[in-house]
């Protein structure tokens, strides 16, 4: 069977006519998609560009020549010589009539809702869509005495009924795009309710709180609690950055007014397409905790606030006198950080003792790496001794993606995964491999037990025609020289944990053990997550936030959060992310790297980043302003 | 043959059991309504069986649903083949005794017409089945659903054996485009060239789909077919998939339908067992095979798109087409979808070919229709016809025509997305295109007829319920506009509506139309929007004067018989008040609506008897006589009409005049109310005596001028004054009125008393004298003011007609010494409209009238005088607007009645020759023109009664006298004119009886004077009841009120 993109690929091209303007469309396109390109606007409601196209609305009905009846532009496809028209009275009175039906449904005060606003700067589709078509009144006045549900079961978000117009784009979003199948309908005709599982309330259902539905929801039935009454997002700044969260690197769309952060949204162009995990959409807004804003020194047993220049003086002073130095940094540090904090030790204090404080990455060499686009568009998917749904979330919806299309899924691993119950095969870690075989070994062990794990495993893989294989850190030699024995084809992704892990590794830092007199820790916005720093006599923190590890320093200074870095940092797939500040940092706070050069200053050892960075094999081979030392 | 014995089978030698002469088959319909009756039959039989020593289970069998279900639990013997309908575990001993053993039928149990006095014994002589054509149905009833052997001992599987071998699959589409088949399931797309783009859709693998999921209330084709004959559907969908590549079927069958999937099972197995499904069917190297998914009983999965998301286990919901199913169906791929009936069919057209297929039928629809006939109809059951047959053929032919001989009123197809039409569609051919063009569509077979108890507002809105509930809520339009649809009807049946709802329900009803996304939520507004384009007289008279006429919607119906009476007469409460005893109070409340007791209780045709809910139980409540006691019991106390306005509104009219010109019922009626509300009022009569028809028109047998003098007395008692030798354009013009005489307002009630002529040679011959003629003649006569009787004595006299005119001169004609009465109707005698009173016309028979019917007079026969009339004789031909067939004449089939006189009596209209310069209008048939508020064009000018209806009844012109009343008065007090309401606060008698007391008590007879002692005599033939007959008959009214009065205290406490 050919698939839609191949026709697009080869087809000539459709000739149409809409609003008596001729039209060129492709074949496979919809009258809606010609439309846009050719710059003719018909309005929508129910539909949604990264959503397959619904129909339900009828907003967007046009009239097509020799067609019975009124037709959805966002559904109809495009054929030879079709006339189309949209601006005419029938189209223009039908797409009113929807309009005040909807508005006829459920009590849509416009006043109370914290979408609502005027024709600029409504958030609100539904009342912008009013304001477009003059409805200034209800023809069919809404029954206001009937109470419709509020779901504040979830903590992040709110899901109020009375706002639904039931467009259902929620429950595509939750099906088509996270994969997690939580939202659907319940009842039906005017009974018809949106309902997670089985009329479960949201807070006690399969929602994984990705907020993919918020991002889609037209009206405020889904209202996120941390931008709700903050201001409209249409007149708020939108900024495009990556999401430190974890090694996936999601493209974001960051919504502020004002130097505060309202909403991030996935950004639909970036590989992600618009996914989120309740990490990058609702974790990076948890504003509880409590920021570093000043340098500290421990003072007879507390840490003090003080100045910047007292405290490098009394750090300086410390490393000059300190017999070993050691250094670990956060895998959420910028890849320019890590490097200006490897140079640091390497330049200025003469010493190699640099490393993560966690993150170890899994050897990347087993072949070809598979990106994003290939997780989602797998035949097959593997799952080696990881959990993506744990530790790669939007990996993981993105795998469960393939699998509504058809993928087979393999699962390798003695711990119970995420995916488990999706799996069309579940293998034990020794059944691919064992203590100590050699690739010769295997090889003659899955001639002779056909039925093993691996045999069973490799047929898999050799059926299918586009098969990954996710693999997590510390697994055996074994089974990784069976995976690297696996056929050409297969595309590989590390399930790497810790944003910039991969990139450190580059850097050659991976986590140690340390035993030093001083301790350098580079924590940045990092949370310690139950990891507890090795004993030092003295302790030199870089941190954001107050957390347990800061409690054990002796010397702090304050950090950027991630919102208002700038910096890149490489993804599992290997790709650079890039880092905007989104944000305006509190003006005395100042990078990373910058604190360190002020460091280096102070113990009279400036050195220069430019020097690395023009080494071709860096990852920093590109002009930066962090290579011009201040 | 004679049925009535049945020859025995030849024995050669006598075998162990008793010999049987016939085999009994019972339907056997696992869920219809007469299951239970019929398996207590079952019963019965076998035990009878047994008894006799006979095997029941060589003898016995439960057979398929026949369709003839109103006449269940049905049986058939075989031989010869008849049915026994009707049958009771009773009839079991009998049955086996005569029939079985004995070789003989029982004629009580064989299949009746209604209206045949003939029992036809052979079940193809019925009228049932004798129109129809079966080719979906063949089978039904004649195989064993679950023997496959039946079925292809019936030319089964030799359709599918005919295309493996012979037809390459181009062939096989070609056969079913030229056979023109229409899928069946409603939308009528052409079967075959579905097949062909399906075959043509380049990828595969391929689906065939049967949809069975037929959900429409009250319709159960599909289901037939499926229980009955369940290998047919399987070789149409092999045939199907052989034509377009398909290797897997499924059936998407309800599984409300346990019996249907039961046998859909055993056949497929059975077929696979036989090798027709399964690899290489035949050795053809064809291999096709069929899966059975259940749908849980959504409407909407009959919608091909949301149907196959049901069976890949999705929800339920339609999704935009294009891509239809043929190119993107079952799991994207290509895809056929076809009805149970199409598929049935196919197997018929690929053995007899595409040729016989479409020689049945019309051209654009060939084949059959089937479909569920439901309703007020006496046959309900499942029947094919073939297409373009006319829906007045199935309603009264196959159909029986409605039930008690009430009058059709309309006919739903289509199901509940369908549409429902009016008897002037009756004549509308059954086909795709044609019921499409008159309003409704085919639908998948629904057929639901109802009578004049249905009121078309409810029953759209009962349509409307079902499809709201059944929208799958995917679309706005749909889910939404159904709703509010439904609520604006809701408003209008409990008397909320207002012209604004109107409105909104075509706006609504527009939009979902031609924006909805699938054919429900389009077609939804189909019952509504028909109702209104035929009925919306019906809407507005719920919105505007809050009446259901029907008597169906519950919150404007106190009680049936007060909805139906045309002047609104609370009878529930002078019932009450009668049975008590108290009949001063009874008539108060009777003349707050109605003046004129003592002449209805003789005169009227009593509509509130016709709807009495005790009808439905046991007979109505004898209504008209209890008020002819009532008011009897009171001709000693003359009334004198009160004021019904307040003093200081009595003060301000009692300046203005109005002159009512007419002594009718609605012009004294108008007179008194007027008077009531304090005006002068004056009205003018022609003749020397008032009360207009009342007075001349109906013969004094039926209502003695002294009584009426009495009803008349009232009337002038509330200072009325009645001037009589008046005549308008000969005596004063409507200008002197209005000008010289001082009148501020005029009623006019002149009624209908020009005769219609017949329009033949002759007419105007000596002999020839039309029936108000002869009835004004025979009264002046008996009057003070004398003048002669027309004489008849020892002629032979012809009267022309069938209405109450007709019937009144006939007799009236016998008793003032006629030879002989003839009484000539151009109609079938049932269809007379004096048959609704239709003690009447039997009456005139035992006065020995002679009835002809179905002649019509051509010429009137005589050179000096009339010596006698030529009569076409008329065939039924084609329905008219009243439901009625209308006479065609034989050319050549004519007689001569000889004949002294001849009276016409073919229907009047208004005398209006005065009206030529006084700005009045008339309309067509000769009625005067008013508007809403009685109004004529000529300002000040009203009119009612006769006059504006046409021919009427008395009870309808005291009605419209109350209403012009109420409008005039309304219009000299404010200046405007407006469409008037007669209020009267109901009263609310209570209950002072147990109901139980009287539940076996029955209607009394009618006591009568004797047929001997009427001729030559004008004394009232109906004598009243007796005190103590009266007392019990008036408990027996159910006093259906108290219900609305109860609901009424329900909404009131409800709403505060």
């Amino acid at each position: 069977m050919t698939t839609n993109q191949e026709i697009v690929s080869t087809a000539p091209p459709v000739n149409l006519t809409i609003n008596g303007q001729p039209v060129q469309g492709r074949p496979g396109q919809t009258v809606l998609e010609a439309a846009a390109a050719a710059g003719i606007h018909i309005p929508t409601l129910c539909h949604h560009p990264a959503l397959p196209p619904e129909g339900s609305c009828r907003v967007c009905l046009i009239e097509i020549e020799r067609q019975r009846g009124l037709q959805p532009a966002c559904a109809f496809p495009v054929a030879q010589g079709m006339n189309v028209r949209s601006d005419t009275e029938k189209v223009i009175a039908a797409r009113r009539f929807a309009l005040q039906m909807i508005f006829s449904e459920r009590p849509h005060y416009c006043m109370f809702c914290q979408v609502s606003g005027g024709p600029a700067e409504t958030d609100c589709e539904l009342q912008r869509l009013a304001y477009e078509h003059g409805i200034d009144c209800w023809d069919y006045p809404p029954d206001a005495a009937k109470p419709w549900p509020v779901d504040a079961s979830r903590r992040y978000f709110v899901m109020d009924h009375s706002r639904c117009i039931l467009c259902r784009r929620c429950v595509r979003a939750c099906a088509a795009i996270a994969a997690n199948h939580t939202l659907g309908v319940l009842h039906r005709g005017t009974r018809s309710m949106i309902c997670a599982d089985d009329d479960a309330p949201l807070g006690e259902s399969s929602c994984v709180s990705c907020g993919t539905c918020l991002q889609v929801c037209p009206t405020g039935a889904l209202i996120d609690r941390t931008a709700a009454y903050r201001g409209h997002a249409v007149t708020g700044r939108r900024t495009r950055a990556s999401c430190l969260g974890c090694a996936v690197g999601c493209g974001i769309e960051a919504v502020t007014r004002g130097n505060q952060l309202l909403r991030i949204d996935g950004d639909w162009t970036a590989p992600n397409g618009g996914l989120l995990c309740v990490t990058g959409r609702f974790e990076a807004l948890d504003s509880g905790r409590h920021r570093v804003t000043t340098p500290m020194l421990r003072r007879n047993g507390a840490l003090e606030p003080v100045g910047w220049d007292e405290a490098l003086t009394a750090v300086a002073g410390r490393l000059r006198t300190a017999a070993g130095v050691g250094g670990l940094a956060s895998p959420r540090m910028t890849t320019e950080a890590l490097v200006a904090f490897t140079c640091f030790f390497n330049e200025v204090l003469n010493s190699d003792e640099v490393g993560l404080l966690r993150g170890e990455v899994p050897p990347l060499d087993l072949g070809a790496t598979a990106t994003l686009a290939d997780v989602a568009r797998a035949d097959c998917i593997v799952i080696v001794g990881g959990d993506p749904l744990e530790n790669q979330k939007v990996l993981g919806y993105l795998a469960k993606r393939a699998l509504d299309r058809g993928a087979r899924l393999v699962v390798v691993s003695d711990a119970a995964t995420g995916l488990d119950d999706r799996a069309h095969l579940r293998l034990r870690l020794d059944s691919v491999a064992h203590a100590g075989a050699t690739p010769f070994e295997l090889l003659r062990y899955s001639y002779h037990l056909r039925l093993d794990g691996i045999s069973q495993l490799r047929s898999q893989i050799q059926t299918a025609a586009r098969p990954v294989v996710m693999y997590g850190g510390g697994l055996s030699t074994a089974v990784h020289a069976a995976l690297r024995a696996l056929p050409d084809k297969t595309r590989f992704l590390p399930l790497i944990e810790g944003a910039n892990a991969a990139g450190a590794a580059r850097l050659g830092l991976a986590p140690r053990p340390l035993r030093q007199e001083v301790l350098y820790v580079l924590i940045g916005d990092d949370l310690p997550n139950g990891h507890a720093l090795p004993a030092a006599d003295f302790t030199i923190a870089q941190a954001a936030y107050h957390t347990s590890w800061t409690e054990k320093a002796d010397a702090l200074f304050p950090a950027r959060t991630w919102a208002e870095k700038e910096g890149s940092f490489l993804n599992i797939e290997g790709r650079e992310c890039t880092l905007v500040p989104i944000l305006e940092p509190p003006h005395h706070i100042e990078p990373d790297w910058v604190t360190l050069t002020r460091l280096a200053a102070a113990m009279d050892r400036p050195f220069m980043l430019g020097a690395i960075s023009d080494n071709a094999d860096s990852p920093l081979a590109r002009p930066k302003e962090a290579t011009r030392p201040s | 043959m004679d049925v009535g014995r049945l020859e025995r089978p030849p024995e050669p030698n006598p075998p162990s059991p008793p010999p049987f002469a016939a085999t009994l088959e019972l339907c056997g319909g696992e869920r219809c309504a007469t299951a239970r009756s019929t398996e207590e039959v079952a019963q019965a039989l076998r035990g009878e069986l047994h008894r006799a020593g006979l095997d029941p289970e060589l003898v016995l069998r439960r057979g398929p649903c026949r369709g003839l279900c109103a006449a269940g639990p049905v049986m058939a013997v075989n031989p010869p083949g008849t049915l026994y309908c009707g049958l009771t575990p009773g009839d079991a001993g009998e049955i086996v005794r005569e029939t079985v053993a004995g070789g003989r039928l029982i004629r009580r149990l064989l299949y009746q017409e209604p209206f045949e006095v003939q029992a036809l014994p052979l079940a193809r002589d019925l009228p049932f089945f004798r129109k129809q054509v079966r080719i979906a149905l063949r089978n039904c009833g004649v195989v064993d659903p679950e023997r496959i052997d039946d079925y292809i001992a019936r030319d089964g599987y030799r359709g599918l054996g005919k295309v493996l071998t012979e037809m390459p699959p181009e062939h096989v589409i070609r056969e079913m485009k030229e056979s023109g088949l229409r899928g069946r399931g409603g939308a009528g797309f052409l079967t075959g060239l579905k097949w062909e783009i399906c075959r043509n859709s380049a990828s595969s693998p391929k689906y065939v789909i049967c949809n069975a999921d037929e959900g429409d209330p009250g319709a159960f084709m599909d289901r037939s077919i499926l229980e009955s004959d369940p290998h047919s559907v399987l070789e149409g969908m092999a045939i199907a998939a052989y034509a377009i590549g398909a290797g897997q079927g499924f059936i998407y069958c309800r599984e409300e339908y346990p019996l249907a999937i039961n046998h859909l099972q055993t056949a497929i197995a059975q077929a696979h067992e036989y090798g027709l499904l399964g690899e290489n069917i035949l050795g053809s190297g064809f291999s096709f095979d069929i899966q059975l998914k259940e749908g849980a009983g959504a409407f909407v999965c009959g919608e091909e798109t949301a149907l196959i998301a049901s069976v890949e286990g999705r929800r339920g919901e339609p999704r935009p087409r294009p891509p239809y199913p043929v190119v993107r169906g079952l799991w994207g791929q290509p895809t056929n979808i076809n009805n149970v009936k199409s598929y049935a069919m196919t197997p018929q057209i690929i053995l007899n070919g595409a040729r016989w297929f479409s020689s049945i039928g019309t051209p654009n629809s060939p084949g059959t229709a089937v479909f569920a006939l439901t309703g007020k109809v006496n046959n309900t059951g499942l029947i094919e016809v073939p297409m373009g047959i006319s829906l007045g053929d199935v309603i009264f032919d196959i159909g029986g025509g409605i039930p008690r001989g009430r009058p059709f009123k309309a006919v739903q197809t289509g199901g509940p997305l369908g549409g429902c039409l009016p008897a002037s569609s009756l004549n509308t051919p059954v086909d795709f295109d044609s019921l499409s063009e008159a309003g409704a569509v085919m639908g998948s077979g629904g057929m639901i007829v109802v009578d004049d108890d249905t009121c078309m507002v409810e029953l759209a809105k009962y349509f409307l319920t079902f499809a709201a509930a059944e929208s799958c809520g995917k679309c706005v339009p749909c889910r939404i506009g159904g709703q509010r649809l439904l609520e604006a009807l809701t408003r209008i049946t409990e008397g909320r509506g207002t012209r604004r709802d109107l409105a909104r329900i075509k706006d609504i009803a527009d939009n979902m139309m031609s924006a909805s996304l699938c054919g429900l939520g389009q077609r939804t507004p189909g019952p509504v929007l028909s109702a209104l384009r035929f009925f919306q007289d019906e809407f507005i008279s719920h919105i505007d004067e809050k009446i259901c006429r029907a008597g169906q919607c519950k919150a404007l119906v106190r009680a049936k018989c007060v909805n139906s009476c045309p002047a609104g007469v609370d009878t529930p409460s002078y019932l009450a008040l009668t049975a008590a005893g108290r009949f001063a109070e009874g008539l108060e409340i009777h003349r707050q609506r109605n003046p004129f007791a003592l002449v209805c209780g003789r005169a009227c045709p009593a509509f509130c008897e016709r709807k009495c809910r005790r009808g439905e139980i046991d007979e109505p409540v004898a209504i008209r006589l209890l008020k002819r006691f009532m008011a009897d019991q009171e001709i000693a106390r003359p009334w004198t009409p009160q004021p019904v306005v307040a003093p200081d509104q009595l003060r301000a009219a009692s300046v203005r005049r109005i002159a009512i010109v007419g002594s009718g019922p609605a012009g004294l009626t108008a007179a008194l109310r007027l008077a009531q509300r304090g005006y002068r009022v004056t009205v003018f009569e022609k003749l020397s005596f008032p009360g207009g028809m009342m007075s001349w028109a109906i013969p004094q047998y039926r209502l003695p001028r002294e009584l009426l003098d009495a009803e008349i007395d009232n009337i002038r008692r509330a200072g009325v004054e009645i001037v009589c030798n008046k005549e308008l354009g000969r005596d004063f013009t409507i200008d002197e009125l209005l000008g010289r005489d001082g009148f501020a307002a005029l009623v006019l009630a002149v009624g209908a008393h020009r005769s219609r002529r017949m329009g033949i040679p002759g007419e105007d011959k000596p002999g020839v004298m039309n029936g108000i003629e002869f009835l004004r003649a025979l009264a002046l006569a008996q009057s003070s003011g004398g003048g002669a009787a027309p004489d008849v004595r020892g002629r032979r006299v012809g009267v022309v007609g069938g209405g109450d005119v007709a019937i009144d001169v006939a007799r009236a004609a016998w008793r003032l010494g006629a030879r002989e009465v003839h009484v000539i109707y151009r109609r079938a005698g049932e269809h007379m409209p004096a048959t609704h009173l239709p003690e009447e016309i039997e009456a005139a028979r035992q006065e020995g009238v002679q009835f002809h019917t179905l002649v019509n007079p051509i010429e009137v026969l005589g050179e000096e005088r009339v010596t006698g009339v030529r009569l076409q004789q008329q065939r039924l031909g084609e329905f008219d607007s009243s439901a009625r067939r209308r006479p065609v004449p034989l050319e050549h089939e004519t007689y001569d009645l000889a004949l002294d006189m001849l009276i016409p009596a073919v229907g009047q209209v208004p005398e209006t020759a005065w009206s030529r310069d006084d700005q009045i209008e008339t309309a067509r048939s000769g009625t005067l023109v008013v508007d809403d508020a009685f109004c004529t064009p000529r300002q000040g000018v009203f009119a009612a009664g006769d006059a504006v209806s046409g021919p009427a009844t008395i009870v309808q012109a005291v009605a419209q006298g109350n209403l012009v009343a109420v409008a005039v008065d309304h219009w000299l007090r404010t200046g405007t004119l407006q469409k008037p309401i007669f209020d009267t606060t109901p009263a609310n008698i209570p209950i002072q009886y147990d109901l139980a007391e009287y539940a076996g008590a029955h209607r009394p007879a009618i006591p009568r004077l004797g047929v001997e002692q009427r001729r030559g005599s004008f004394q009232e033939v109906e004598l009243g009841f007796d005190a103590e007959t009266a007392r019990q008959e008036a408990h027996r009214c159910l006093r259906c009120d108290l219900e609305w009065h109860e609901m009424m205290q329900a909404s009131a406490a409800e709403s505060r």
